[in-house]
Order: C-alpha cells, then structure tokens, then sequence
C-alpha cells in the first residue's frame, strides 16, 4: 500500500516514534567529578533572604515613583507656562515707536474710528418708485 | 506547581539557611550540566555556565515566587545564560573562533558518552540542528521536561512548542537519512 503524495506514510509516523524513543534513551554525556565540589564551594556564605529581596524591590519602587513625579512637575511647569508673554513686549515697543519721531506716520483717527465703529444698517439714497416699464425693442427707423 | 520537597527547600532557602543550597546542588548540577553540555556542545563551557547559572540562582532565590519546579527554574537560568553566552560570543569575534576550534577538539561531549555508533550518529545529528530546535529537542526528550515546563522555560504556549518539536524531530530524522550513504539507501 502506497501513501498518497503530500500524506505523511504510516512509516514516517513509525520512525519518528522510534527516533523518539532512541533520543529518550540516549546514553548522558559524563559529568565531570569535580563538579558538585566546584558548585558547593561557591555557595555564598549568606544569602539573600526574602525580606532582602522585596526591601530592595520596595526601595527601587520608591526611586521610580519619585522619578515619576518630578518628570511629572516638570511636564506640568512646561505646560502651564505663560507663552504670549514675549509678542505682549513686542506690541508695547511698536506702540512706543509709533508715537515717537520716527518716519511712520501715525495711524489717521478716522481710519481709526472707522475700525472701531459699529457698522449701522445700510440705506439706500434714492427713492425706490414703481418699477418702470421699458420697450426693450429696436425702433424701426434705426434698422434702416 | 512545586514538589513537596520542592516547597520545603524553597522554605529554607528564603529563610537563607545555606545547607539547603547543597541540597539544591545535589538534587540538579547534573541534569543543569548535560543540558548545558547539549546545548553549548563544549564541555568546559558547560561546566562555567552551569557555575553561573547556580551562582544567578542564590541571587534570585529570594524573587522565585515557586510558581514552577525548581528543575524548570533552573533550567529557565541555564538557558539564560546559554543565550547570553552565544550573544557574547557572536560579538566577539576571537572568542567565536575558539569555540569553532574547541567545536572540533576532543571537547566534544559526544566523546564522553559510551557510545555506540549509532548513539553516536544520533548526537552528531542533533549538534547538526539549529540552537532553538536543538533546544526543542534536548528539553523534551533528553532532559524529559514536559510541555508546560518548557513553555516555563522559554516564554512560549505549548501548542507553539508541541508543533516545533515535531519539526525539530522531523528535521534530525531527515538529517540521519541524509547521512546514510547513497549506496546503502
């Protein structure tokens, strides 16, 4: 019996389990004799108890949070700082120019009070009669 | 979960008694080194990372919450430090000689297995794998870890893991066929 073409074989399946099975029985590479002795003597003499551990987690915690907080002020000093405070100067200095002798003629009063005067409803100065009616057609002794 | 044994060596080693370290020692340096030694392929390099990796152990004992075995632990430290090794390693272009060199010494833990050929094909195929199907492998089958311990170990889901491992062993099966020579097949 053939597999189909792209299907795994029934073989495949069975090797593969005896290629798991060889791999779960692989003879252990050796391990050094040495090697226990090695590892104990390095054992440090006192170890990190739990209440050591969280103490330094708890201190790292304390260091992160106020961290956050000046970064957080900072960001809050940055935002709230007044920013027309300069163009403020700048209009202050132009009107003192104006008014002194330099070339720049003062700005006329009228210009000014137009600027400033409320716009009143417009009136039309002729007198509106009925409309008048008139002949749009081309008198006859002009076409000649 | 956690052993019983697990728990009570966890209890003495918070409350920092160092004898428990011993125990610790005892009941895992051999299943750390082996799998250090298939992993990093090079005996003397097993034998420093797994000194390292009991050494990041006594720093971390305190923050091991024993949600998993302490075998998966260690072995989670042990991969760790294989990583970094290997990042090490490829920055350092000296260092990655040596080990091509030390690859082909007589360092090789194959050696030191008593074997017979076909043992021996075996781990010559599987140091012809890629790291992470190697690591695949030899957590699953050799160091006998199940899914969920290894999904522990590396960070990933199980079915990921499952259906990785199948193609890991998919792939050495392939190259143990590739090796027999045509005249045979």
């Amino acid at each position: 019996m053939y597999a189909e073409p792209g299907q795994p074989s029934p073989n495949s399946d069975r090797a593969l389990e005896a290629l798991e099975a060889r791999l779960r029985t692989l003879p252990a590479p050796a391990v050094p004799g040495d090697l226990e002795a090695r590892l104990l003597s390095a054992i440090p003499a006192e170890m990190p108890t739990l209440e050591q551990v969280s103490g330094s987690r708890r201190r790292w915690m304390v260091w992160a949070g106020l961290a956050g907080a000046l970064a957080a002020a900072c960001l809050l000093i940055v935002l709230s700082w007044p920013r027309n405070n300069g163009s403020k100067i700048n209009i202050v200095k132009h009107d003192e120019d104006s008014s002194g002798n330099s070339d720049i003629p003062p700005r006329p009063e009228s210009r000014h009070d137009l600027d400033t005067m409320s716009a009143g409803t417009f009136t039309w100065p002729l007198a509106e009669s009925s409309p008048m009616l008139a002949s749009t057609a081309i008198p006859p002794d002009l076409l000649d | 979960m956690t052993k019983p044994d697990d728990q009570r060596l966890l209890n003495d080693l918070r409350a920092g008694r160092s004898e428990a370290c011993g125990e610790v020692i005892r009941g895992h340096y051999q299943a750390v080194y082996r799998f250090l030694v298939h992993m990093t392929r090079d005996v003397h390099e097993a034998e420093d990372l797994t000194q390292e990796t009991f050494a990041a152990a006594w720093q971390q004992i305190g923050a091991f919450e024993g949600r998993s075995t302490l075998a998966t632990w260690l072995h989670r430290i042990a991969y760790t430090k294989f990583i970094d090794a290997r990042r090490a390693a490829r920055r350092n272009a000296r260092l990655q000689e040596r080990l091509t060199s030390l690859q082909t010494s007589s360092d090789d833990p194959s050696d030191s297995v008593a074997a017979d050929d076909e043992s021996q094909r075996l781990y010559q195929a599987l140091h012809g794998l890629e790291d992470q199907e190697r690591t695949l492998l030899v957590l699953h089958y050799l160091q006998g870890l199940s899914y969920r311990e290894m999904s522990s170990v590396l960070d990933e889901p199980t079915g990921t893991l499952k259906w990785r491992t199948s193609e890991a062993l998919k792939r050495l099966r392939s190259l143990l066929t590739d090796e027999v020579p045509h005249h045979v097949r």
